[in-house]
């Protein structure tokens, strides 16, 4: 057992250590959720892992996008997120696709993960996401902020909770939606080890959706 | 029949915060419920789905004595 893992052992046995360094996951979107998936999936030893986002850093990411600092503005997160995480786990096997998430290119660059997770901000490419996950018998972990506010769910193949969530979707122009930083911290935490319970065989968010109120202190679980 | 509404998420900030309890007519719906207190959620974006009892149920499932409904925000930021 590589050392580095020590401390995850009794949270996993040495035979879940070894089976996630068998896994692979692909995370869209390296922003303020997908930074810290990306980072508790290198840290506790995921085995591939493909980063995904067509954007570069901006002076408004630096109070949450944990990838981002100021001398990194203006370069390409996804790039980024390679870079910093073999800095930090060299075993992680990283591929970053700098480019938008899109209808066309959405089967190519999901094919052959274990498993998926949302780190979008765009409701209408996550519903793109969800379409080309069940297209692809992939399951998928979804987590959104809103201020105080996140949720997080598990959507495996052939379920359309997105889908009911979102519903018909339309942009509010007078709802400008905020982002600080301890919501994304969390809700990727949680789709990370959402994410990892998928992948070694626990039970997991299966056709719930998690949601949180940070604000007031309101966790709940709605089955769907 | 008595039920009880509450908001949760940007539905909060626009439709308050309290939990209320709602004296319906046998047979009321979510939508009746959130239309008695004038919120009519057609006309805003806000509304993502409403919960009875912790599990989600379409905005016309029929309400039922000391059910605990609750309207939940689009959440969407990533």
């Amino acid at each position: 057992m590589n050392k580095r893992y020590t401390r995850n052992i009794g949270t996993l046995s040495e035979e879940e250590q070894l089976k996630l360094a068998e896994k692979s996951a692909c995370v869209i979107g390296c922003g303020g959720l997908g930074g810290g998936v990306i980072e508790n999936l290198t840290r506790m030893g995921i085995g591939r892992l493909t980063v995904v986002d067509c954007d570069t850093f901006e002076e408004t990411n630096l109070n949450r996008q944990v990838l981002s600092n100021q001398d990194n503005l203006g370069h390409a997160k996804a790039i980024e997120a390679k870079i910093q995480m073999k800095t930090i786990n060299e075993d992680v096997e990283i591929f970053s696709i700098q480019a938008r998430f899109e209808e066309d290119n959405a089967a190519d660059i999901i094919r052959g993960h274990d498993v998926v997770i949302d780190a979008l901000d765009s409701v209408p490419t996550r519903l793109v996401l969800e379409d080309a996950c069940a297209a692809e018998n992939i399951p998928l972990v979804h987590g959104a902020i809103d201020g105080w506010n996140g949720e997080v769910a598990v959507v495996m193949p052939g379920s359309q909770l997105l889908h009911e969530i979102y519903g018909s979707w339309e942009e509010d122009p007078t709802v400008k939606g905020s982002n600080p930083s301890f919501s994304p911290a969390v809700v990727s935490a949680i789709e990370a080890a959402e994410a990892i319970k998928l992948l070694l065989g626990k039970e997991y968010l299966d056709g719930k959706l998690l949601t949180i109120d940070l604000l007031n202190h309101e966790y709940e679980v709605i089955d769907f | 029949m008595k039920i009880t509404l509450a908001m949760r998420g940007t539905m909060k900030k626009k439709y308050g915060a309290e939990e209320r309890i709602l004296e319906l007519p046998e047979g009321s719906t979510c939508h009746d419920a959130l239309m008695t207190l004038g919120i009519d959620y057609r006309d805003n974006k806000t509304l993502g789905f409403v919960s009875v009892n912790k599990m989600r149920v379409d905005i016309h499932t029929e309400l039922h004595d000391g059910d605990y409904l609750k309207a939940f925000s689009k959440v969407y930021g990533g």
